[in-house]
């Protein structure tokens, strides 16, 4: 089966449309820019002055959320911690390299557990690494960002807002894409759609919240 | 089927959304992490997708870290490297993406390749192409001008152009360009003349070579 590469099937699904995203709810918190702002202080504060509590901090935070992450994917409970520790100590040695500019600090570390991840996948999955060096680093923290400036801006709240604003329909796809880990098939498996609906569903509600929030960003400038 | 594969425009939302969500296997990730380095417009999609995956860890279960978990992990922190600005850049004008350089330690000029047949030649990146079963990565390089025997695959063969090019049926494929093709799909690319084509190559389960000629040589080199 060619990887989601057979035409769109266009189902009939329940979504009509994105909705209009100003029409009910509260406006863009300032809360959000605060979580995004007080993370960016953090790595400051670390990269500058060397400041563990700061780190901790962010840890209390963020480390029960990666924890769960991995453990939702089947990681045991002590390879969770460490590839949390992992990461931990990457954000140490490496804070004087993020840019608030380019990500939030939501989105780097989720970048860097989740590679931990597939390296960890890789180590002990039946892959057989030929040369232990190999074994350094996928991708590793430092993807390209040649993010468009919306991305910028974007931050977990936003996005949490605009999430909320999909019809449930979409927000069921978006969380069966992120948030379960299982294929494209195994969806479809299990909610007994074919295979195109789950996917046609899931890229529309991807788009859907895309469209969200670049119209979002364009009110905001 | 062939499908145009400019990566300006095609690579399939989906393996974008697996790749943000950590769902790709480990030489597929690898593969979609290289490209990003090479296309600017895929790297985009993916960074959107990034963010909104690293959003859901909000709706997603907290698992709570052990009592002793913050206390061991802070008395374990190295040293900080003094504020280095980021990482050395890559060497520019290299054609090893960061990802790939990382895995081999070096570029494609320093590479130790292994002759399979005239014209062609193998570097093994991860896991084996003699074992029968599970994804294999590796780099592949033909000379300009060669036609690659014909060809189909037991489970999805992907090809990450990085030098050269190469047409198969109507489609060219250049650097940055990521060919799928899965079992139902025969082909036999025909190396662009000049430059030697560097891919590479992701494929799981042998592939099926047509004609007892190429079966021979697989026999022997084991693609």
């Amino acid at each position: 089966m060619a990887f989601g590469r057979e035409p769109a099937i266009i189902v009939s699904m329940s979504d009509k449309g994105v909705k209009p995203p100003y029409k009910r709810g509260r406006p863009a918190s300032p809360k959000s820019l605060s979580a995004a702002k007080r993370d960016a202080l953090w790595l400051a504060s670390i990269a500058n002055k060397q400041d563990a509590r700061a780190l901790s901090d962010l840890f209390t935070i963020y480390g029960p959320k990666l924890k769960g992450w991995l453990m939702a994917r089947g990681v045991g409970n002590g390879t969770a911690e460490d590839i949390v520790q992992d990461v931990m100590i990457k954000v140490w040695t490496k804070a004087a390299s993020f840019d608030p500019a380019k990500a939030s600090f939501a989105t780097w570390v989720y970048r860097m557990t989740r590679n931990r991840w597939i390296d960890h996948q890789r180590k002990h999955g039946r892959m057989d690494v030929r040369d232990p060096e190999l074994m350094k680093i996928i991708a590793d923290d430092e993807v390209p960002s040649a993010e468009a400036n919306f991305m910028a801006q974007q931050n977990s709240d936003i996005l949490q807002e605009q999430i909320a604003r999909l019809t449930p329909t979409q927000q069921k796809a978006i969380r069966m894409a992120y948030m379960e880990f299982k294929t494209h098939k195994e969806i479809a498996a299990e909610t007994g759609l074919p295979l195109g609906t789950v996917k046609t569903r899931i890229r529309s509600a991807i788009q859907a919240l895309k469209a969200n929030m670049a119209k979002h960003v364009s009110h905001m400038k | 089927m062939t499908q145009k594969t400019s990566h300006n425009v095609v690579m399939d939302e989906d393996i974008i959304t697996d790749y943000a969500a950590g769902k790709l296997s480990p030489a597929k990730h690898i593969m979609v992490a290289c490209q990003s380095e090479i296309s600017d417009a895929v790297a985009q999609r993916i960074a959107f997708q990034e963010g909104l995956a690293a959003s859901m860890l909000e709706q997603g279960t907290s698992e709570p870290l052990s009592p002793l978990f913050m206390g061991n992990a802070l008395a374990a922190l190295p040293q900080q490297t003094h504020n280095h600005p980021p990482a050395a850049p890559a060497p520019s004008g290299g054609l090893a993406p960061q990802s790939l350089r990382h895995m081999l330690g070096h570029g494609l000029k320093d590479m130790q390749w292994k002759s399979m047949v005239p014209g062609v030649a193998v570097h093994d990146v991860l896991g084996n192409r003699h074992t029968k079963d599970g994804d294999r990565l590796y780099l592949l390089k033909a000379k300009g001008g060669m036609k690659m025997p014909q060809h189909s695959h037991n489970g999805e063969e992907w090809t990450l152009i990085l030098t050269g090019s190469y047409t198969t049926g109507d489609t060219r494929y250049a650097r940055g360009d990521l060919h799928i093709e899965d079992e139902t799909e025969t082909h036999a690319p025909h190396i662009d003349e000049g430059e030697d084509c560097i891919c590479l190559v992701m494929t799981q389960g042998p592939l099926k070579m047509q004609g007892w000629l190429p079966k021979m040589v697989q026999r022997v080199v084991g693609i």
